[in-house]
């Protein structure tokens, strides 16, 4: 199911994919064992954490989260977490003027606009994982795989998304 | 290669056993419980997104 341009690269898990691996753990760990086998590395950012940890109204439920994204990206050891900066911060302000301008209807949250904004910091290294495939348009990301995963009478499409330099160098060019 | 890179290399795929299912079990009632309770008070302000993420 990998494809040879994720392998040893570092993918970010949108909170979708994690609660939904929560939701539905066997049927998600084919995903899980084909990234492991193939080197990539499963990751989150400060705001994904946020995302999943912060409707915890006790500190018990918040510590089985946490538990819970030990399980699947490690320990804090040797996590791989991506760091919030103001650059980031900037770069997502612009890149949601983007989104609008590409769509009226745009309904992307502040994380999305994170997301978006560290693929293109690390755009040869970082990919995404998200099951809100509508929230990274194409005219932006290439989406380089679709994951589907079955669950029940249900099925999953997890996209696999890419920053396109190209494609955002054109779309900034129209954008005003 | 670094450190990290090295203990993903050993990392060995994910055992979906008791203890996991157990987790994930809770971890997935805290969840709909939380979305829950936000369904419902963006239906009580008159919303109709539901989740947000």
């Amino acid at each position: 199911m990998i494809i040879e341009e994720l392998k040893g690269k570092t993918i970010l898990l949108d909170t979708n994919v994690i609660i939904e691996f929560a939701k539905y753990p066997s049927s998600f760990q084919g995903f899980f064992d084909d990234l492991i086998n193939n080197r990539v590395v499963p990751a989150v950012d400060e705001s994904i954490k946020c995302e999943f940890l912060r409707k915890s109204n006790t500190l018990e439920k918040r510590k089985k989260k946490e538990d819970f994204l030990d399980f699947l990206l490690g320990t804090d050891e040797n996590r791989t977490e991506l760091k919030i900066t103001n650059e980031i911060f900037s770069d997502a302000t612009h890149l949601s003027n983007l989104f609008n301008f590409l769509n009226d209807k745009n309904n992307s949250s502040i994380t999305d606009c994170l997301l978006a904004a560290l693929l293109k910091k690390y755009e040869n290294n970082l990919y995404l994982a998200t099951i809100n495939n509508k929230d990274f348009s194409i005219k932006i990301f290439d989406r380089v795989l679709i994951c589907n995963i079955e669950i029940g009478d249900e099925i999953r499409n997890i996209g696999i998304y890419k920053f396109s330099k190209p494609k955002y160098e054109t779309i900034v060019d129209r954008f005003c | 290669m670094n450190e990290k890179a090295r203990k993903n290399e050993e990392r060995k795929p994910l055992q979906i056993d008791e203890k996991l299912i157990g987790l994930a079990n809770a971890v997935s009632g805290i969840i709909r419980e939380e979305e829950q309770k936000e369904y419902d008070n963006r239906r009580a302000q008159g919303q109709n997104n539901p989740f947000g993420y």
